[in-house]
């Protein structure tokens, strides 16, 4: 790794050549992400990995025809066998019996095997302009000539400009083709735009991060970027960001630590973006998904006390406010030991309970709470009973469940379709 | 008249995908030796349901039992015959590799089909009448064509419950006919058939009894009791406003279906 | 021709294209790139404990590398919910990309492991290796023999469970109606192919593993329909990639592992566009009682 002046050198653009490559990676990033987005929507994120394998012999071709690394000519190469590679694919999948997904891997494997086969000519023809074509592989960000930067910022904003332009068109396009074709948009034309608005994207995303893996720079900002929105706006631009920050970083690696490939940094850098926000996005990650089915349970747990309570004083006919043991509670029914103890804390906090010692009793608001769970479980029971025609003996299981997550807008529905019911199918009343 | 058997049980049945469910408590028993038709509108169910019924999926809450008892003990008494369309007709096989699959159980995959195995693979050929095409390719026949291959495969189980998934979709008049001449072979040699059927107009042709479906049990009975304007209201007159809404709920909240205690106890 | 380096080639693409037909009819081809991608590290850090390329906890812990993405795709499609194509995508660029890193890292430490060997193999080198008995006796590379009893577990357990692999292939929920494990014939598979991708890496990369997985599988598939020919095919298709592929490379001096498979991709399309001839032929004659052997799908009986 580099010293301190590097990182510094770095962040702080103190070189022009730094400021280019800084520039260079960052549209990069955000081009790939933008245009990813769609791919990802699309459902054809692979198709990107075997456009991106692809370029490798149209590299090759490219520099095989000119002698020298001409950037102009290498974009104009793979943009073509990645083209090539795409129409073989659709080709391969509508006209042979073989499916999408076979097609896919099989142009991969073939156009990079013929790529390496290529490649390797090149370098055992020992021509001395060659040391270059080896970063296609893997990527190599610091690399980049001056030259080349201009190029490939400018088709990176060409990029960006398209999906800010045709932004409405693609949306409908995305989400529904059928539609789009009903309104008579130019779908065919569209989808040209598009694929080659992605193989143009993959064309220049190889120089930072080679062809091998290339398809993360497509997939995983938009990967990550569906955990935290569901607008197709905010989509675009997160992934954007993420593709732009992690190009950024890619090519902060490669300048510090002139021995690293970019592209394994540029991935590693999106897939904490990705898996990061499938563990942590609130809302839809998965740690906020089981703390909400921790509280979930929770809530059940300190409902079925309350309601225990209620049906054992339902059962003495005796006051409300009558101090229950916790033994009678656990021979009414069963209880876990430790979760019945963090239960009634639970209860306690709430104010639904006073505890003392051994003995128990509801308060007013737990009164009224535990029966309004016992309403809704009777609601529930009769509601299975009469619009759901189960036996009287086969709905006690579901309504355990139900009384907890029934709203009060969904109680009022019941009360109003069960005709206000007094009783629940067992006889026994339904509190008010 | 010898008394009847119950066929197949479901006990409070209820399955969800991604939380929410498909089938809401679904409880019913069957008796052997009958046409049983399940009917619904699209997306009821119905499919889900003989998928549990069979095993292949698990209830979220519920059991099923077959002949009275847990399914794995009695999987050599039932046969399948999945939808039309849920298989890959380009596969490499021919009509007999196909059939031939009928004889495979659970223990016998690593052994080779014996004499026995082919008289029935070639006899279950022939009740389809599908004997000219033994050799051919299935992707080459036609719709009516691999719904027979189906059905002989079935036969070639040897079983004694009967699922059929939408047997009838997608097949021509003289499949029709021969379907229904093998249903009521079936039930005369004391079969039952538990048939997923989508066509109301044919219902009282084909079935002794229905079950309609729309992701709860309408009614389950004799054609006639069951197909009353009343229920085929409730059953395509869309879903109950109260189980979506509390469906929605579920999956919205991450909420189980069961509490874990309930889970338990119903597998006894 | 180099006897030791074209046989060694020969068992690396039969182990493949065997496997290969079974997740190309399972329509897993992407899982199976995915898991030559992903090895890479578990091959890495192996090599780094054990010190050597080619043993056996090498071996093992590669492979186990390969179940583990499978597990990922599995835990990122179910358990995050992310669509099943990006979940693929994401879990073997990661995993790739740990793997580059790692060997840029320990290049350093001077480790015998580069980025060249790793992408596309250097099979040239199988005969640095090579198995000599009693000083005089030349038994072929060690790579080779390698590959032999992979090559004869694939075989027996393909063979022996081949009625499991048609019917849970073909048909998966009927044969979980018969209460056949669906889940663990496809981790049997999941196995092998991670084996076999360890196996084949040092001669071919980790890329071109599915060049020979898929290729001479599609190729067979499209011209048969019966699974035994389609794996007799692949092996025909296999042999005639190796054999061409390596006198192309010597001739243009190239990667070995490069031409074959670029002479696999060219054997596809020959034949496809033969069958597309073919078929054309027919229907100008409009004769339906030609069957020709390269137009057997497509043709519906009445």
């Amino acid at each position: 790794m580099g010293d301190i002046n590097d990182f510094l050198d770095f962040v702080l653009l103190r070189e022009p050549n730094i400021v280019y490559v800084v520039v260079g990676t960052l549209l990069i990033g955000a081009s790939s992400g933008l245009i990813g987005t769609f791919a990802f929507l699309k459902k054809t994120s692979l198709l990107g990995d075997a456009i991106s394998h692809s370029a490798l012999p149209g590299v090759c071709l490219a520099f095989m025809y000119m002698q020298e690394k001409n950037a102009i000519f290498l974009l104009l190469g793979s943009f073509v066998s990645g083209w090539i590679a795409t129409l073989l694919v659709e080709w391969i999948s509508r006209r042979t019996k073989l499916k999408n997904d076979t097609a896919i891997a099989l142009i991969l494997s073939f156009f990079f095997g013929v790529g390496i086969f290529l490649l390797t000519i090149i370098q055992n023809g020992g021509q001395a302009a060659q040391s270059g074509l080896n970063n296609f592989l893997v990527g190599k960000a610091a690399a980049i000539q001056r030259f080349d930067i201009y190029i490939f910022s400018g088709v990176a904003l060409l990029i960006i400009f398209f999906v800010v332009t045709f932004y409405r068109p693609l949306k409908i396009m995305v989400f529904d083709r059928d539609y789009a074709l009903s309104i008579g948009l130019p779908v065919r034309i569209l989808e040209f735009l598009l694929n080659s608005a992605i193989v143009l994207a993959i064309a220049v995303g190889i120089q930072a991060v080679g062809v091998i893996l290339m398809a993360a720079l497509l997939i995983s900002p938009a990967a990550a970027a569906r955990f935290w929105t569901y607008k197709l706006s905010r989509l675009l631009v997160i992934a954007a960001s993420i593709g732009a920050f992690s190009g950024w970083f890619g090519a902060f690696v490669s300048y510090t630590a002139p021995d690293m490939p970019t592209g394994p940094w540029i991935v590693t850098s999106l897939s904490v973006f990705a898996i990061g926000s499938a563990f942590f996005a609130p809302g839809s990650g998965m740690i906020s998904r089981i703390k909400l089915q921790q509280s979930n349970s929770r809530k059940m747990l300190s409902e079925n006390i309350l309601k225990s309570l209620f049906q054992i004083l339902e059962g003495r006919d005796a006051n409300s406010h009558d101090w229950i043991k916790k033994s009678t509670l656990f021979e009414h029914r069963f209880f876990d030991r430790i979760k019945f103890q963090k239960g009634i804390r639970t209860l306690d906090k709430k104010h639904f309970i006073i505890i003392d010692g051994d003995k128990i009793r509801l308060t007013k608001q737990g009164w009224a709470e535990s029966k309004r769970i016992v309403r809704l479980h009777r609601l529930w029971e009769l509601y299975l009973y009469e619009k759901m025609n189960l036996a009287a003996d086969h709905i006690h299981p579901n309504a355990e469940t139900m009384e907890h997550i029934l709203t009060p807008e969904l109680e009022k529905i019941l009360i109003k379709e069960l005709d206000y019911p007094e009783k629940d199918p067992h006889q026994s009343k339904i509190p008010e | 008249m010898k008394e009847r058997k119950v066929a197949v049980e479901a006990h409070n049945i209820t399955v969800a995908y991604d939380r929410q469910p498909v089938l809401w408590e679904v409880d019913f028993e069957m008796n052997e030796g009958n046409i049983i038709g399940i009917i619904g509108p699209n997306g009821s169910g119905k499919t889900t349901l003989i998928k549990t019924l069979m095993g292949v999926i698990t209830p979220d809450s519920g059991y099923v039992e077959v002949f009275g008892a847990e399914i794995n003990r009695v999987r050599d008494q039932i046969a399948y015959v999945p939808q039309r369309e849920s298989v890959d007709w380009d596969f490499p096989a021919s009509v007999y590799d196909v059939v031939m699959m009928g004889r495979f159980r659970k223990n016998n995959l690593f052994h080779r089909s014996n004499t026995n195995d082919r008289k029935i693979v070639r006899e279950s050929i022939e009740k389809v009448g599908m004997t000219p095409y033994i050799n051919r390719q299935i992707g080459q026949l036609s719709g009516g064509q691999q719904q027979r291959v189906f059905l002989a495969r079935s036969l070639a189980q040897e079983a004694d419950i009967y699922f059929m998934d939408e047997p009838f979709v997608g097949v021509d008049a003289a499949t029709e006919s021969a379907i229904l001449e093998l249903m009521t072979t079936m039930k005369n040699l004391g079969k039952t058939l538990i048939i997923v059927h989508h066509d109301l107009q044919t219902v009282s042709e084909y079935f002794d009894e229905v079950l309609l479906l729309n992701t709860r049990v309408i009614d389950y009975g004799p054609v006639n009791s069951v197909l009353t304007d009343d229920n085929l209201k409730a059953a395509y007159g869309g879903q109950l406003n109260v189980l979506t809404k509390v469906g929605d709920l579920l999956k919205k909240r991450e909420f189980p279906i069961r509490e874990k205690e309930f889970k338990k106890r119903s597998k006894s | 021709m180099d006897i030791g380096i074209v046989f060694t080639a020969l068992f690396v693409a039969f182990n493949c294209g065997i496997l290969g037909v079974f997740l190309m009819l399972r329509k897993m081809a992407m899982v199976g790139d995915a898991i030559s991608h992903s090895v890479l590290p578990g091959i890495v850090i192996a090599y780094l404990i054990a010190g050597t390329r080619a043993s056996f906890p090498m071996l093992i812990g590669a492979a186990a590398m390969g179940l583990i993405t499978t597990v990922l795709i599995e835990f990122l499609t179910k358990k995050a919910r992310l669509q099943n194509d990006a979940s693929i995508g994401i879990s073997f660029t990661w995993l790739f990309a740990i793997g580059v890193i790692l060997i840029a890292v320990f290049t350093k430490g001077g480790i015998d492991l580069d980025q060249e060997c790793v992408l596309y193999g250097d099979i040239a080198y199988v005969n640095l290796d090579k198995i000599i008995v009693d000083g005089n006796l030349y038994l072929g590379p060690r790579a080779m023999w390698n590959q032999i009893p992979v090559f004869v577990l694939i075989s027996v357990v393909i063979l022996f469970g081949f009625r499991g692999w048609q019917i849970t292939t073909f048909n998966p929920d009927y044969a979980a109606s018969m209460g056949i494990s669906v889940s663990r014939w496809h981790y049997l598979l999941m196995s092998m192919v991670s084996l076999v991708t360890v196996m084949a890496f040092e001669a071919v990369g980790a890329i071109l593993v599915v060049g020979f997985m898929i290729i001479p599988p599609a190729t067979a598939y499209l011209i048969n329909s019966k699974l035994k020919m389609v794996i007799v095919l692949t092996l025909v298709f296999a042999t005639l990639s190796v054999l061409l592929g390596y006198r192309l490379a010597i001739y243009f001096n190239g990667s070995i592992a490069g031409g074959m498979i670029s002479v696999a991709g060219i054997i596809f399309f020959v034949i496809w566009c033969l069958q597309q001839m073919v078929k054309k032929l027919l229907v100008a004659r409009s004769d339906e009682n030609v069957g020709g052997w390269l137009v057997q799908e497509n043709k519906i009986i009445r």
